[in-house]
Parts: structure tokens; C-alpha cells; sequence
């Protein structure tokens, strides 16, 4: 059962990143529709067909350039407890980030670091569904309290996958189901996200 | 003279973390009066046991022993069990409209002696731990180990076992639940710390498999990914004073959610073991009794 979670979430994190590399090489030209019906207006049709309502609705035409980086701080999620998150977007639809964390329990320090593909299936201008995923690794370190013991330092790498939903506008909140998975097995998680788009 | 004074301080300082609490200490419990008074008894012994210098050692987490009745039946019920001669008892409890404690009832069903040692007081009875044995048990003694922040008092109690012109020194501990491997060592420390070399120590430890934030957030996705289970590093820890862990491998003890834990443990030093192994046929309480067989020197 939990080799099968682990391939599946193996598959998806291939996936994004297939989509990832395809958007990359892509990326550096403008989409010619969006420029081309902000340019010509007026002398454009309205959209009129089901397909380009649709268009309108999950690839929303900017006025401006949208933020391309964001920052924020993550409650839970990535980083366990907490982090501190930054994602770089690529094109419309991807975007790549990380959380990073470091925190103690008492006396013991928890430290990782979770890069990212993130997919955004659907999205306006200030609301997204996004999907990311990509490896986890972590430090476990104990030092020990007391003198007949030694302590212990534990490493370990693991993958994630996330979901849910993203609102923009200058300040960015996200709030996502999540699913760890690593050599000890899958395990369900969330996490929420406050920041900033620059 | 009575003192129940040692205990009642502890209950007092209940807010205290692990690091403030007050210096831990053995008190003998015939120096401790009610509500914490010990209780001991022995009705007829029941032949049974292994021979000569052999002995079956179990720890089981009775769960509050709610019905000494079931619960005798299913330790008689298993052959392993029933042939046990020494049982450390963890969650016990007492409540005085029930007539005998329920340590009494469960002692004089299995054909054993006992003593039951109260921890703390709940509602109008007591929680604590009992040592059920086939032979003579003495120099009982309490400790009120360090408190957890916000957490409830936990004890230990010591006591020599008499078999023949032999004695086992042996120490019964249940340890706080929601705390993390540095904290449970400081808990359990001042237990085992000064023990004899002959010495064996079993209980309800409660290794679990989680980082704790503030005893309340366990970090399950960081489990996932790298090893938090307390439970190798306390018997590393353990290991460090010459204790073996002979149950060590013997797996999940307690299951609940769906999450298998190894929270019961026996540490032996000076003693050889030959079987080690958990009893997860029997019903009666959410934890599965661990036992061992030993030869004393």
C-alpha cells in the first residue's frame, strides 16, 4: 500500500516536472493572442464561442506584467511547523519555489528545505488552484540533555504533494492539503501560506 | 510522621516544566499516608512458574484495570502469561465504591501477591502502578518523577523481588505520553540513574513515533521523512548506563489510529534473558503486555 502511494506521487512529481521543462522553453515568448486582442481591441470580436469564455476564465489577459516572485511565510505545511517560502514564476501556469525551515523542540532542531514545481490548473487574476510537488529534506538533530548519552543527528529525504487554493492581489494568502511521504510511509498534512507578491 | 508530603509537592508543582521540577527522590511507601497510601496483600499463591532461578517477567499497560475479572481471564487465558511469575503493572486504578482495588482483584484471581502504589488522586480514587509476583516482594519505594509542563504526575516505584536466597531489584515506571526523546530522558533518568548493577527496569514508557510541539502538534509529516520514533533512542540512551533491551525487537506494542508504537519497554542489566517477546492475542486494554525470561545470577 505504501509503495503504491509513493510510486503514485512519484508520477505526479514526474509529471510536473515534464510540464515544467516544456513551459521553461516556452516561456521567454509572449502569448501572440493576449498581446495581439489587447493591442487590436477595437477591432477585434468579442470572445462569442464556449472555448474562448473558457480561455477567458483559466488564462486571464494581464493589463500589466504581473508580480513574478512572492514571498511568504508558511504555517505548518512544508517546512512541519513553519517556513519561510519563496516561488518564481515561470509562465501562466508554473511557477517553482521552496520553503525553508529551521525551529527547535524542545532542545532538538528541525531543519528542511522543500523546492517545488507548482501547477495552476485554473486561475483568474487573484484567485488560482494550484498543485505542487517536489522532494523534501530534512535534519533531525538531538542533542543530548544529559551526559551518559551521546544524542543523535538524523537526516532523511521524502517528496510531497500539494493542493488548494491561492488568492493575489499584492498580498498573497494560500491555504493547501498536503500528503508527506518518505521512508516512514504517507501521511496527510496542511498548511497556509501569508506573503507578498513583488 | 506519615508523609504523603514528597508526592503532594509534586502535585502542587504541576505547572512546572521539565527542567524546574523538584529534585527527584525514592520514598518508601509505608511512609505515605491516604489518599496515597500503598496497599498490599497476598492471598493463596498459585503453583505455577518456571523453576529454580528462571523467571517470566511482564509489563502491561492494564489501561485502568477496569474489569480485574476480564482482565484475569485474559492473562489465564494465554499460556505464556498464565506461566508469568512477576507482573509490572502501569494505569492502574482505585476507586473506593468498587469495595477492593482493583490491583487486589486482579492479584488474588491470578494466585499472586501484590502491591499498588498510587500516583496521583482522580476523581474520589487513585491512579498508579502495582507489582503482582509469586514470590515475596519488599523495600517498596515511589519516586514522583520530573513533570511535564501542563502534564499529570507520573511515578516510578522500585521494590525487591525475593526468589529463594536471591533478590531482583526492580523498577516499574509510566512515562508522559506527549513529550519529546530529550524530555522523556529527563523524566525517566532519575529512576535508573543510581540503580545496582543487577537491576531490571519495565513499563510504559511511551516511545512514540513523534516530534511534539508543545505536547500538543505531533509533526507527522516530518516522521514520514526522518526517523522520530523515541523509541531506539531511549533504549540507546538506556544502553549508555549497561542496560540491554531485550524486548527491543519485538515490535508494536500498543496500536491506536491505525499507528503501531513500540511504547512499552523492559531493560535488563546484570540478568541473562532468553525470550523476549509481545502478546497482542490478549484483550483488555489498548496495550499489549511485553514479557520476558530471565535467569538470575
Amino acid at each position: 500500500m505504501r509503495r503504491n502511494r509513493t510510486r503514485a506521487l512519484g508520477v505526479v512529481v514526474a509529471t510536473l516536472a515534464s510540464a515544467t521543462a516544456g513551459a521553461v522553453a516556452a516561456s521567454p515568448a509572449p502569448r501572440p493572442t493576449v498581446t495581439a486582442a489587447a493591442t487590436n481591441a477595437n477591432e477585434s470580436a468579442p470572445p462569442s464561442s464556449a472555448t474562448d469564455a473558457v480561455s477567458a476564465l483559466s488564462v486571464p489577459s494581464p493589463s500589466r506584467a504581473e508580480p513574478r516572485h512572492v514571498v511568504y511565510l508558511e504555517a505548518f505545511g512544508k517546512g512541519g511547523l513553519w517556513g519561510l517560502g519563496y516561488a518564481f514564476t515561470l509562465d501562466r501556469r508554473l511557477a517553482v519555489g521552496a520553503v525553508a525551515s529551521s525551529h527547535p523542540l524542545d532542545g532538538q532542531r528541525v531543519t528542511s528545505l522543500a523546492p517545488y514545481v507548482a501547477l495552476y490548473p485554473l486561475a483568474t487574476r487573484r484567485h488560482r488552484w494550484f498543485i505542487d510537488a517536489g522532494p523534501q529534506l530534512v535534519r533531525l538533530s538531538t542533542p543530548s540533555p544529559v551526559p551518559e548519552w551521546s544524542g543523535t543527528v538524523e537526516h532523511g529525504i521524502g517528496g510531497q504533494l500539494s493542493t488548494g487554493y491561492e488568492y493575489r492581489r499584492g498580498v498573497l494568502l494560500r491555504a493547501f492539503a498536503m500528503v508527506g511521504a518518505g521512508k516512514g510511509g504517507v501521511a496527510p498534512w496542511f498548511g497556509v501560506d501569508v506573503g507578498w507578491t513583488l | 510522621m506519615r508523609r504523603a508530603r514528597p508526592l503532594a509537592l509534586a502535585l502542587a508543582l504541576g505547572g512546572c516544566g521539565l527542567e524546574l521540577g523538584p529534585e527527584a527522590s525514592w520514598v518508601p511507601v509505608d511512609t505515605i499516608e491516604a489518599p496515597l497510601a500503598p496497599e498490599h496483600g497476598e492471598g493463596p499463591l498459585r503453583p505455577f512458574g518456571l523453576p529454580g532461578k528462571h523467571l517470566r517477567v511482564v509489563t502491561y499497560n492494564v489501561e485502568t484495570g477496569e474489569d480485574p475479572a476480564g482482565l484475569a481471564d485474559a492473562i489465564l487465558a494465554n499460556p505464556n502469561l498464565a506461566n508469568a511469575g512477576l507482573f509490572l503493572i502501569q494505569e492502574q486504578e482505585h476507586y473506593p465504591a468498587e469495595g477492593g482495588t482493583r490491583t487486589s482483584q486482579l492479584a488474588t484471581r491470578l494466585g499472586l501477591g501484590w502491591t499498588y502504589v498510587p500516583g496521583r488522586v482522580k476523581h474520589d480514587g487513585t491512579h498508579g502502578l502495582a507489582i503482582l509476583s509469586r514470590h515475596p516482594i519488599e523495600n517498596v519505594s515511589v519516586m514522583a518523577l520530573p513533570l511535564a509542563e501542563g502534564a499529570q504526575q507520573r511515578i516510578a516505584i522500585e521494590a525487591d523481588v525475593v526468589i529463594g536466597d536471591a533478590r531482583l531489584h526492580v523498577v516499574n515506571v509510566h512515562l508522559e505520553t506527549r513529550i519529546n526523546i530529550r524530555d522523556r530522558i529527563l523524566q525517566l533518568r532519575p529512576a535508573v540513574i543510581d540503580q545496582p548493577p543487577v537491576v531490571l527496569v519495565a513499563g510504559d514508557v511511551n516511545t512514540n513515533p513523534y516530534l511534539w510541539e508543545e505536547g500538543r502538534v505531533p509533526l507527522v509529516p516530518t516522521a514520514q521523512i526522518v526517523d522520530t520514533d523515541q523509541a531506539p533512542l531511549l533504549d540507546d540512551y538506556m544502553a549508555g548506563l549497561g542496560f540491554d533491551a531485550p524486548a527491543a525487537d519485538v515490535g508494536p506494542t500498543e496500536e491506536m489510529l491505525g499507528i503501531a508504537s513500540r511504547l512499552d519497554a523492559i531493560y535488563t542489566r546484570g540478568l541473562d534473558v532468553s525470550v523476549a517477546t509481545v502478546e497482542r492475542g490478549v484483550a483488555g486494554s489498548d496495550h499489549w503486555p511485553v514479557w520476558i525470561d530471565l535467569t538470575l545470577p
